[in-house]
This record gives C-alpha cells, structure tokens and sequence, in this order.
C-alpha cells in the first residue's frame, strides 16, 4: 500500500472545503500549515504558530462564533498531546461545526528531524477521543478511505474527530552540512495578520 | 468598602456587549459565575486549561464576538505562553478578569505588593513583565475600570487585565 501522506489527505480536503458563504474555516498548525497553503489558500485559513498545541481551543472559539459555517481543525498528534483536555472542553460545548482532524505521523519536527512523540505506535486517538465524549469518530490509515468518507463528514453535524494516521515524510530532515535554518519574522507575526484577514472577510 | 456583587460584574459585561464568559472557574469570582449561569445571557463555556481560555477567547472575536477570560492568579501564570502567542505577538484584544486567590483577608494589606504569599505578589509583576495593562478591583466603587479595560484592550488590539483582589459575595 502507497505511504498516506500529508500532504495528499490534505489536497483531498481542499476539493470539498467548499465557497463563498460555504467555505470551511481551516486552523492548521505545524506540518498542515504549509500544505493547506499550497493546496486551498484562503482568507479563512488561519495558522496556529508559535502555538503549539493551541489550534483545537482556536478552532472552538471560531466554531462557537460562526456556528452556521463548518470549521475544520488541522491538528497534530504532538500538538494535540499538549492540550489533551480540548478533547474534552470540545466535546462539553458541543458545536455540531467543527471537524477536528489529528494527524497521527509519530514526530515532532516532520521532515526537519523527525523526533518521536510519547506513545508513538501505541496511541489510538479516535479512541480517546470517543472517551472524551465526542459523538462521531474515525480512524482512516489510507487516502482512499478518508477521501471517499469526506462528503459525508462535511455534511455530518459534529463535533466530528478523525484521526489520519499517516507517514511522516523524512527526505529533508536536517544535518551537519544542511542544520536548520533561521526562522523568518512571518512565523512570528503570521497567526496575527492572518486572524484580522479572517476576522475582516468573515464580517464583511 | 465591600466587593461588588456578582450581578454588578455582569452588568459591566453587558454593557461592554460581551457575548462569552471563557473560564476556567475561579475562586475569587465565584459570585460572578453564580450571576452568569442565573442570567444564562452570555454564554458561559468552561475549559480544561487557560491556554485554551485564553486562545478559544481570541477565537471567538476573530469569528465576531466579544470574550472575557475568568481565571485566577495561578491561571493566568499557567496559560502565559497561549496570552503570549495569540494575544501579544498576535496583537489581538482580550479582556481578562483575574481573581487574587490566596490574598490575605485576616490581615488585609491593601497593597498585594506586601502579601506575604507569591502567588499574590507576582501577579502585578508579571503582568507589567509581558506588558499587559491592569487595573484592580478592591470595592464596588472601582467597578469603572472595567470599562477602562475594555477600552484600552479594543483601542490597542492588546490584551487587558481587571484584578479582583477580593472574593467577590456569594448569592446563595
């Protein structure tokens, strides 16, 4: 079976986001920041950076404030462990908006150096988040599988969880000769322009 | 000269169009959570931790409404790095209520500064230290400056901080 990437579960997601008034809202954060970019770039996207572990409390907070337009949160498995609790605060709020998506690749740092995450291998996280309270949730390991499921997703009222548990990639991770590189001003100012961008399209 | 009750606090919520209470519960303001669910106006939403408070706070005025974070002193030290990334580096408005939990009521010094215990006397320092401005709350005749704090925090894009250094009574 072909590595599920990404990067390809989330192409699938930018065909079906949808437009206009039935765009989606996309909080990405970490790895999902840059391909949500390429593929569905958007005055809705926000990315969640430096904040690690903040895109499901940002994505709730949009979600209870727009409840007639879907919210799909981009969520890593490293970022989720910090804020595991959000499980719960989401499912106690309840917003039938908001897809909670978790990239499950086992590292932090994808394709840069790849360290492991606790419990790589061992966590089922549709699992937790299921105990957490949350009323509808899938674990998907292939791209065929969640690209043939995300019709009807988007169109179930949630709060939904999916767990993708996907290859990390690891053909540029850094070394001696290639370290990593200074980081630039827009990972530091980015989240901020990008929320009065949304906030202006939104009320607009 | 007593606190304002719960119900005084919420007014002032009211009056500055707050739509949400983000929480995670505060022994100070207990009479002011008591006044919200009475109420049941603003929408109360409780949370695991105050970085979610925090960040949920700033999602909610990107998506067009207005939040209040209620935490405590030691909330406000715990969700510090949320306050930092989506609040300052974002430069986005907040407005905080922050209950003095553990302020000495026996032996009351009306400056925290003086408090024998940490968690009470750091709080106005680390606040100055991330450059959030604050404005105590010690009888119901200070109750205007939460007006001050919602207009400076929707003035300057800047989070905003209003310090109840007293419980707050209960209603029942």
């Amino acid at each position: 079976m072909a590595d599920f990437l990404c990067k390809d579960a989330i192409a699938a997601l930018a065909e079906h986001r949808g437009s206009g008034a039935d765009e989606a809202i996309v909080v990405a954060t970490m790895t999902s920041i840059l391909w949500i970019n390429q593929a569905s770039p958007s005055p809705l996207n926000i990315s969640c950076v430096p904040l690690m572990g903040g895109a499901s409390a940002l994505g709730l907070g949009l979600a209870l404030a727009q409840p007639d337009r879907k919210v799909v949160v981009l969520d890593g498995d490293g970022s989720l462990l910090m804020q595991l609790g959000s499980l719960v605060s989401i499912a106690g709020a309840g917003p039938k908006n908001l897809m909670h998506v978790v990239f499950n690749n086992g590292v932090w740092f994808e394709n840069m150096v790849n360290l492991p995450v606790p419990g790589t291998g061992q966590t089922d996280y549709a699992a937790i988040a299921s105990a957490a309270g949350f009323p509808v949730t899938h674990r998907f390991d292939g791209v065929r599988g969640w690209t043939e499921a995300l019709p009807d997703l988007l169109a179930t009222d949630g709060p939904i969880f999916v767990e993708l548990v996907v290859t990390p990639e690891s053909h540029n991770v850094w070394n001696h000769n290639a370290p990593q590189p200074d980081l630039p001003e827009a990972q530091f100012t980015r989240m901020g322009n990008e929320g009065r961008r949304m906030r202006e399209t939104l009320l607009s | 000269m007593a606190m304002p009750t719960g119900e005084a606090v919420l007014n002032k919520m009211k009056e500055n169009n707050v739509t949400h209470a983000v929480t995670v519960p505060d022994w100070i303001q207990i009479g002011l959570h008591q006044a919200l669910v009475a109420d049941g106006k603003i929408e109360l939403v409780p949370f695991c931790t105050e970085d979610e408070a925090i960040t949920a706070g700033v999602g909610l005025h990107i998506g067009g409404k207005r939040a209040v974070v209620v935490v405590q002193n030691q909330g406000l030290y715990a969700g510090l790095n949320a306050l930092r990334a989506i609040g300052l580096d974002s430069g986005m408005p907040l407005v905080l209520f922050i209950g003095q939990f553990g302020r000495e009521i026996a032996e009351f010094t009306p400056d925290p500064a003086k408090s024998q215990r940490r968690v009470v006397r750091i709080l106005e320092p680390v606040l100055d230290a991330v450059e959030v401005p604050h404005w105590r709350i010690e009888s119901a005749e200070d109750l205007g400056v939460i007006d001050a704090a919602f207009d400076r925090a929707y003035r300057d894009s800047w989070p905003a901080a209003v310090i109840f250094g007293q419980n707050l009574p209960l209603q029942h």
